[in-house]
């Protein structure tokens, strides 16, 4: 039911923010934003980077809201323009490898330790994410952290649904091997 | 299931799987300690994504504020989207009228010329007062040989004239019935493609 009135709500305000209305759009950006930037930043593994195209993304998708047919998913629509960015800021090598200084510890009360132990276990799963190729990559992440469907992610990239399956099969089986070998049984 | 279903494994956790094929790995799994033991491998990788601490980013409200600010005033309200998406799907229309039009007009003069060269049209209905058009070397032939040509026989080259006549006439027709398939070939290439304006602007972003 919750999810019901939502899917309206979104696209109510899809729908205002296609005749202008600022703040409809900035509602749908703050309800986006959380998710694509976590998405983009385990797609490049930079939080600056991610926050400026998450930035450019929404600038794009405002730019260009008229041309999103209403009736498809949004999500998909600003996620496939964020992965896109992301990608092209990446090819222009505009990143500083693996930026953890920004990751916040889980609990708040651990003692130094345990944040460095985080920290590191933070940046080993984030390796490993990066070890996968970017069409890979972006299909796990788009499903981990974004929590599209196949279908959305299908749409969201321009591939088959099956291609998704396979590829997203395939990214966690190499994930494993990389992690069980980082954290022996753990992983 | 005979064979293992691990390719099958990933899509089952994410609740994916058609009824069908879920139920066929439940069976499996339930059966199989090895394809259990790699689903349980997949489930672990997936939390550990999930609990892995994020880096703390701008909170949404801070960012929206923020990106109002850089937001273009006004929002771009021309749609050339909408144009040329009437032209794109006006050009199979015209093509396929195109193609009507030269069906009737060469069906017609082919009929017209069958008819006349069976000499079934009485002499006053043609408007040209030599009937059936001839071909040019027919023309120049008699032309130049002039009297001498009535010596020959004339029947057999007024057949060779009739036949060139209607080849000019039907390679006439397959041109341009070639071209309009080749257009419309284009066209339909392009609309696989998935070449829609929205499409386009997809693309556009993603390249």
């Amino acid at each position: 039911m919750l999810a019901i009135q939502t899917a309206e709500s979104e696209l109510e305000l899809t729908a205002r923010a296609q005749q202008g209305d600022r703040d409809a759009f900035a509602e749908l950006v703050r309800s986006h934003y959380p998710g694509l930037v976590r998405v983009i930043y385990c797609l490049c593994g930079d939080a600056a980077l991610a926050e400026d195209a998450a930035q450019e993304t929404f600038i794009k998708a405002w730019q260009h809201l008229v041309s999103f047919q209403p009736g498809t998913s949004l999500k998909s629509w600003l996620y496939r323009i964020g992965v896109n960015t992301a990608l092209d800021a990446l090819r222009r090598g505009r990143h500083t490898p693996l930026d953890l200084e920004a990751v916040r510890a889980a609990d708040g009360s651990a003692g130094p330790e345990d944040a460095l132990l985080q920290k590191e276990r933070a940046r080993t799963v984030q390796a490993a994410i990066l070890s996968l190729s970017e069409a890979n990559r972006a299909i796990l992440v788009l499903r981990e952290y974004g929590g599209l469907s196949y279908a959305e992610i299908a749409a969201a990239l321009d591939i088959p649904p099956g291609t998704v399956m396979s590829r997203l099969n395939y990214a966690r089986n190499r994930l494993r091997e990389r992690l069980e070998a980082e954290f022996g049984g753990q992983a | 299931m005979n064979g293992h279903v691990t390719n099958w494994l990933s899509a089952y956790l994410d609740g994916e799987l058609s009824e069908s094929r879920r139920l066929k790995v439940q069976a499996h799994l339930e059966e199989c300690a090895v394809c259990r033991a790699e689903l349980e491998g997949l489930r672990r990788v997936s939390q550990m994504l999930q609990s892995a601490p994020a880096p703390e980013f701008t909170p949404a409200d801070t960012f929206s504020a923020r990106l109002a600010l850089q937001l273009p005033r006004n929002q771009p309200v021309e749609q050339p989207v909408r144009r040329s998406t009437l032209l794109w799907w006006l050009a199979p229309a015209v093509l396929l009228a195109a193609w009507i039009f030269i069906q009737i007009v060469f069906g017609i003069s082919g009929a017209v010329g069958l008819l006349d060269a069976a000499n079934l049209f009485p002499d006053a209905s043609l408007p040209a007062a030599d009937g059936a058009p001839h071909s040019l070397w027919y023309t120049a032939l008699v032309n130049l040989l002039g009297g001498l040509v009535n010596g020959m026989p004339r029947s057999a080259l007024e057949l060779l004239d009739q036949v060139s006549v209607l080849t000019a006439t039907a390679l006439s027709s397959l041109f341009w019935q070639a071209l309009i398939a080749l257009l419309y070939l284009a066209w339909l290439v392009v609309w696989w493609r998935g070449r829609t304006p929205q499409q386009q602007y997809q693309r556009e972003l993603r390249s």
